[in-house]
């Protein structure tokens, strides 16, 4: 049992696993995400981001484990999570029917707070127009109705699947600099997934890489930037090492370029591909978060 | 809880629209066929007016159980089809909020027909010529009652379980043909074709339907 607390984490997965007939969406999934903290959820297609924040908003049934926000186990109240959390959804489902003003104003209804002012000017940022009707809307209006929504009540927890993909650069600048800085800064707890590593790298404090269902990589941003390498040797002809140094994420040889990512980074490693035979030439190579994110996915994808 | 029921008004928009047809529709024909007599009194046969609206009273209130029908079919699968439930589900409201505010339109639609065709037949048909029994009537409200009632409670166990408004209203539609077309077909019936039979066998499978159809909706996580 996870032991409820008012000042533990916003989120926290136990042993958490979905399974959807044979396949294995989210697989023994443990994680904490301390309140106030900014998390990245990475992952290529299908790694079970979108099931696991379906899953935390109580939409979706587990097959196994437990998870809780802010102290609330899903399963028992789910609408006391929802009450709390606020949802950017991948796609947008809002009533077509309804104009921008009935959206908020049933959204509105539905919570205990709402800022009125805050969802003012975020019409007003974002160009919205409340008389206009949902179906009428763009993809990139629709999300950013769907992001007004989320925030208006004042969330303790914010939950962004891909919330940034139907915008145009300008408006996700907007949003990111005008609206979710200023919610990461508040204190409130962000859970982003997104594929724009950029936008990801700009916020999160933490990141978690999420493959076939499993977390293969949680941890401080900075740390783990820090402390993941990128090793490029230049073999001599015809030779190809036999050994990888400890910690090896992923590693490619093409020509005579030996590329090795390694986890943990110490000078050590780089004297061990040194020390081995037929390497002429070694440079280290910081890595940026779209490459160790790559090298990650890359070195799952090559490992049996 | 207002703006539940008005979100609910408004996903039924179309079926309210349709049930104000099939309200209306019979006594327009009732007064096609009988404008001749309207015009002219005398040339009227005595009560023969009466029966047009008596019958077009019982045929609005027969067809508009087809409402119904299209209430419960597209309660829970209509927000699914178009997958606004996914919407709907992640706002803080409970299952039994929802499901109030869905029965409680739901009846507030059924309730028109019978509030409008209901005493204008009992009214007509306890009057002039065409008088008949309490009982008559009473019998022929009662059929309608309950195939009205297995009309929403089949779609609405349908539309709980799959997400598909239209086959959730056609299974409601077909239901009550099921007790009536052994008999029809010339097959061995286990029971008298009588209208207490028919009434017994649709009240059963309504409530046993409804039930069912209720505690999946409320047991279900996901939209």
């Amino acid at each position: 049992m996870i032991s409820p607390a008012q000042d533990g984490p916003a989120i926290e997965l136990v042993g958490l696993s979905k399974r959807f007939g044979r396949t294995m969406a989210v697989n023994n999934l443990s994680l904490t995400i301390p309140r106030g903290s900014t998390f990245g959820l990475l992952g290529p297609n299908g790694a079970g981001k979108s099931t696991t924040i379906r899953m935390l908003m109580g939409m979706l049934s587990f097959t196994a484990g437990q998870a809780r926000v802010l102290g609330i186990d899903v399963v028992a109240d789910a609408v006391q999570v929802k009450q709390r959390v606020g949802y950017v959804p991948e796609a947008h489902y809002i009533y077509r029917w309804m104009r921008i003003r009935e959206a908020i104003g049933f959204c509105k209804s539905c919570f205990y707070t709402w800022n009125d002012q805050m969802c003012r000017e975020m019409l007003e940022l974002f160009g919205l127009d409340a008389e206009q009707k949902v179906k009428h809307l763009s993809k990139g209006m629709l999300t950013k109705l769907a992001l007004l929504l989320a925030v208006s009540h004042e969330p303790e927890v914010l939950l962004l699947d891909e919330p940034l993909s139907g915008l145009d650069p300008v408006a996700r600048e907007e949003f990111i600099d005008g609206v979710l800085r200023a919610i990461c800064d508040r204190g409130q707890t962000v859970l982003i997934s997104s594929h724009m590593l950029d936008d990801v790298r700009r916020l999160a404090d933490t990141v978690g890489i999420l493959y076939e269902g499993q977390l293969l990589l949680h941890g401080n941003l900075d740390a783990l930037l820090t402390s993941t390498k990128r090793i490029c040797a230049t073999l001599r002809d015809g030779f190809q090492p036999k050994q990888t140094p400890p910690g090896t994420v992923w590693q490619r040889i093409q020509g005579r370029e030996w590329t090795i990512t390694v986890r943990d980074f110490a000078p050590e490693k780089v004297q061990q591909v040194q020390a081995t035979e037929g390497v002429e030439q070694v440079r280290v190579v910081d890595l940026g978060l779209e490459e160790l994110f790559k090298d990650f996915v890359r070195g799952q994808r090559v490992s049996p | 809880m207002k703006w539940l029921l008005w979100k609910d008004y408004r996903q039924n928009r179309l079926v309210v629209f349709a049930g104000l047809f099939f309200l209306l529709a019979p006594y327009a024909i009732g007064l096609w066929d009988g404008r001749a007599m309207i015009y002219e009194r005398a040339r009227a046969p005595e009560g023969r007016l009466i029966e047009i609206f008596a019958i077009a009273s019982v045929w609005s209130l027969a067809i508009s159980q087809v409402t119904f029908a299209l209430i419960g079919g597209n309660a829970i699968a209509g927000e699914r089809v178009d997958r606004s439930a996914e919407f709907l589900y992640a706002m803080p409201i409970t299952r039994r909020k929802l499901l109030a505010s869905k029965i409680v339109v739901a009846l507030a639609i059924a309730a028109v027909p019978w509030l409008i065709d209901a005493p204008v037949f009992w009214y007509l048909a306890n009057v002039g010529a065409l008088a008949r029994g309490r009982l008559e009537v009473g019998e022929i409200f009662a059929v309608i009652a309950t195939t009205g009632l297995i009309f929403f409670s089949v779609a609405w166990v349908f539309s709980s379980f799959i997400a598909s408004p239209t086959l959730a209203v056609c299974g409601g539609l077909v239901t009550p043909l099921i007790p009536i077309v052994p008999e029809q077909l010339g097959l061995p019936v286990p029971f008298p074709a009588t209208r207490l039979w028919y009434c017994t066998i649709c009240l059963t499978l309504a409530l046993v339907c409804f039930g069912v159809g209720t505690w999946h909706y409320l047991r279900r996580v996901e939209p």
